[in-house]
């Protein structure tokens, strides 16, 4: 029994209902998995609360909802960590493992990381740089302490609000900006309220599948490897899907007339320089471990040395 | 006895109005905090929807003092008294039971976020906003409990009035 | 559920809280499929994630504060300075008033306690029949429901966001879809109390000065559905937060600049205000955990399948909707009736292709009939209570405005446009 936030009908959840198809079919009837789309079982702590009482065994999170249970699971959402997608391949090739045991560790197996997108500045005001930005309203999802503690090194102080007050919230007044991946501005609606997009990628977004851990070990080890075999499949078909759709939904918003802004060298080069400080501000209050940073700063260093 | 019900009743009714207060200053400072400094407190928000709970709960909890609850009454008013005496005795049993079963298993609940040392916001510990569930519905369950009896005992009293116990 | 849904039933009819009773059934449902009961606290608990229903305490307060000043005696004299004049005035007068009160009061009774008492003599003296006025302020008692920030239409809202949703469901559309059925309501019933026949035809003429006073009396009032409305739509602040400046606003108004409201009689409204908050909380509280229980064995998907094998076309779904819930009005109160009944209806509903804000004022419009028709509707009591009529009187009177009303309720099901044209 699991529960997400995708509602009935996604790309995401027809992904997943064929997996479950599989995994059913392969295993005889043995492993069946039921999903409960469009939050019905409420929000993300509701649903680890049923996770922990038994009602449900799994659920399907962004990264930053499940930092509460390890914290270094939001390790790609570092601001401005990867340049292209290309590096994005590289590091989640030599850090997705690792990642997956950090969560099984605190109780949960991860059966897939996948692809969020790019998190760009959305603003239904005129903004081409930071100070701009700075002057506006601009929304945190509520309880996203990295992005909370990121935005407050960019020098911007943010509003907290959960993810159903943002469309109101622009529509009202309340906020003027937003930080998304191009898929959540259209599958929201957000992109009906804005008018001025900053072309910069600043958060690379993931999304996970995590099932209880004592869930998942009563069933047979022979099941379990057709589980987390059908699933990473399913996952890999996602992160292409969602690779396309993302690079589709940006265009799309080109073509809606919402403005692109690409900041000078200049701005770029201070947007770096405070991101960088930002991941140090991250590792100093304990929201990322200095560890894992490292090991994913390292990853990208060997990528750049070999390309360039 | 009664001296210990008027504390419990004085408490109640002290925690409402301060919630309240409370409630309308956090939410309107937060209001003035965001239209003059673009900025607000980043607890303030979840604080405000634990204290609805709060509110609401300690709000049914006063209610049972005179099973104030929303209730259908189709049958009740044709009957005689001994059957509503029986009747009521009932419902009084039935509320205080399924109320301590509510209170029961929120105590769980609320003892395996103790335990596990689960944390809401701001670095505060679940239990201590949880807590409110089986409080109050533990002292609902009392009160029904009490309810019933009161209703019960009129089948060893001959006196005519079928009140509510407080009044 | 076999002999338990019966035994259920039939302990709700004789005076059990109904929360005992929605919170029994969702114990044995639980129970039954093996769940841990203590879901039912996570599922109570889920009322500490809802940022919206920070509106309900804040609002309910702030129309308690209203009913205990004399805030109805100013708005009674405003509106009839202001309509007065017209055909029908003091009738239309009542309306108009009834309807704003009890949108900022709640629809609690305390529209007919509080204007009634200043409506229904100054309505006799104008010449009107008994049964006229005795129905016009029993019916007037909820007409202000679909007007926000009405409690009612808040809480459909939250309970409307639990349930899966194609697109995001806000309290401010609900608000928006409420003002042309609200009004459609307001404007038959005018039209009714214009062809009534009187026994005087003294008819008040319109003058200024008694116009500029009363406006000048009701000075601190007057900005209330300008702060709500203009707070909500001009981006100043969200629903939650317009409600939290109401009660501050009032607060402060009613007591320490108009003290009518001395300052030792607070504990006692804010201890009322909050016994009806808390009875409305526990029964949403556990009415999540019962519609947790019918998600989880997808009861809605297959009450959706029944349904549809034996109702082909939107019309018939929405002609049973109608009697059906008329039904539901008579028997239950609203609150209880929003949060056990539209997790249900709004899935199969929408299988219907009814838009979601649409069913929410279809409902609302239906249960604010509810409220006075016999046998049981609320305001026929709370009329007999306060006017000493039988409540016999009270059902006779109120036919012709139940049959105007229900026109109206009608008008509004079948014409969606009427609803969702201010937020398309
Ligand atoms: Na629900
Ligand atoms: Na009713």
């Amino acid at each position: 029994k699991i529960a997400t936030a995708a509602p009935d009908g996604t790309t995401w959840m027809k992904e997943m209902q064929k997996g479950a198809k599989n995994i059913e079919a392969q295993t005889q009837g043995r492993v069946k998995l039921k999903f409960y789309p469009g939050g019905v079982m409420g929000n993300d702590k509701s649903v680890h609360r049923k996770i922990r009482a038994g009602q449900l065994h799994g659920g399907a999170f962004t990264a930053g909802s499940l930092a509460h249970i390890y914290q270094d699971i939001q390790i790609y959402s570092l601001p401005m960590l990867f340049k292209s997608f290309d590096e994005v391949d590289y590091v989640r090739s030599k850090m997705d493992m690792k990642l997956k045991q950090g969560m099984k560790d605190k109780g949960y197996v991860l059966l897939g990381i996948s692809e969020g997108g790019f998190a760009r500045i959305l603003s239904n005001t005129a903004v081409h740089n930071l100070a701009e930005i700075r002057a506006t309203k601009t929304w945190v999802p509520e309880g996203d302490a990295l992005v909370q503690e990121s935005f407050n090194t960019l020098g911007i102080s943010p509003i907290s609000l959960p993810l159903s007050d943002v469309f109101t919230g622009l529509q009202t007044g309340l906020l003027d900006t937003i930080s998304a991946n191009p898929t959540a501005v259209i599958a929201f609606q957000w992109h009906t309220k804005v008018s001025h997009l900053i072309d910069v990628p600043l958060i690379y977004i993931t999304g996970t599948l995590a099932i209880g851990k004592k869930v998942f070990d009563k069933i047979s080890k022979p099941d379990q490897v057709i589980v987390k075999k059908e699933m990473g499949n399913v996952f890999k078909i996602l992160d292409k899907l969602n690779r396309t759709d993302n690079k589709k939904a940006h265009q799309a918003l080109q073509n809606q007339g919402i403005k692109f802004v690409v900041p000078d060298n200049e701005e770029i080069v201070l947007w770096e320089s405070l991101a960088e400080k930002a991941t140090a501000n991250l590792i100093n209050k304990g929201i990322v471990s200095r560890t894992m940073v490292d090991e994913v700063m390292q990853h990208l260093q060997d990528y750049r040395s070999t390309v360039h | 006895m009664s001296r210990l019900i008027k504390t419990i009743h004085l408490f109640e009714d002290t925690l409402l109005v301060l919630l309240l207060t409370s409630m309308i200053v956090l939410a309107t400072s937060q209001i003035f905090m965001r239209n003059f400094f673009d900025s607000g407190l980043v607890w303030v928000d979840p604080l405000l929807r634990v204290m609805v709970l709060w509110l609401g709960l300690l709000g049914a909890t006063i209610a049972s003092r005179h099973n104030k609850h929303i209730h259908i009454d189709l049958l009740t008013r044709f009957f005689n008294k001994p059957v509503q005496l029986a009747t009521q005795t009932i419902v009084g049993l039935f509320t205080a039971i399924v109320s301590g079963l509510i209170a029961w298993h929120g105590a769980r609940w609320v003892l395996m976020d103790y335990q596990d040392d689960i944390k809401a916001f701001s670095g505060l510990p679940s239990w201590v906003l949880e807590i409110i569930i089986p409080l109050a519905f533990g002292l609902i369950s009392i009160r029904y409990f009490l309810y019933a009896l009161h209703w019960c005992s009129y089948f060893f009293k001959d006196s005519p009035h079928c009140e509510d116990p407080d009044s | 559920m076999s002999i338990t849904t019966p035994l259920l039933l039939l302990l709700a009819i004789i005076r059990t809280p109904l929360f005992a009773i929605i919170a029994a059934g969702a114990m044995l449902g639980f129970y039954a499929e093996e769940i841990d009961l203590s879901v039912i606290a996570i599922e109570i608990y889920r009322l500490a994630e809802m940022p919206v229903l920070l509106a309900i305490p804040l609002f309910t307060f702030a129309g308690y504060l209203l009913g205990e000043s004399k805030a109805s005696i100013r708005l009674v004299n405003l509106t009839n300075s202001l309509l007065g004049w017209m055909p029908g005035g003091l009738a239309i007068v009542a309306i108009v008033a009834c309807a704003l009160f009890t949108a900022f009061t709640g629809a609690s009774g305390v529209t007919i306690v509080a204007l009634g008492a200043l409506l229904y003599p100054a309505l006799k003296e104008a010449g009107y029949r008994e049964n006229f006025n005795l129905g016009l302020i029993t019916s007037s008692g909820s007409l202000g429901l679909l007007f926000a920030p009405s409690l009612p239409l808040i809480l459909y809202a939250v309970v409307a966001q639990q349930i899966s949703l194609d697109q995001p469901l806000g309290i401010d559309q609900l608000f928006l879809a409420g003002i042309f059925p609200g009004l459609l309501m307001l404007f038959m019933l005018s039209i009714w109390s214009m062809a009534q026949p009187r026994n005087t035809q003294a008819r008040s003429q319109f003058n200024f000065p008694d116009a500029w006073r009363a406006i000048k009396a009701a000075a601190w009032e007057i900005p209330l559905p300008i702060f709500v409305l203009g707070g909500i739509y001009g981006g100043f602040f969200a629903v939650s937060e317009a409600a939290a400046v109401t009660a501050l606003y009032v607060l402060i108004i009613e007591v320490f600049v108009l003290r009518e409201i001395p300052i030792k009689k607070l504990p006692t409204i804010v201890r009322e205000s909050m016994m009806l908050v808390g009875g409305i909380m526990i029964i949403l509280g556990v009415s999540l955990a019962s519609t947790n229980y019918l998600i989880d064995t997808e009861v809605p998907t297959r009450l959706f399948e029944f349904i549809q094998q034996h109702i082909d076309d939107k019309l018939t779904f929405l002609i049973l909707l109608n009697i059906f819930l008329l039904l539901l009005g008579m028997m239950l109160d609203i609150f209880s009736a929003l949060v056990i009944i539209v997790p249900i209806i709004l899935p199969v509903a929408m299988g219907y292709g009814i838009h979601p804000v649409h069913l929410g004022i279809i409902f609302l419009a239906n249960m604010q009939l509810g409220y006075f028709t016999p046998p049981v509707g609320m305001n026929l009591f709370i009329a007999s209570y306060r006017f000493n009529k039988p409540v016999m009187t009270l059902y006779k009177a109120t036919i012709p405005f139940f049959f105007i009303l229900l026109i109206a309720v009608l008008i509004i099901t079948y014409w969606p446009a009427l609803s969702l044209a201010l937020i398309q």
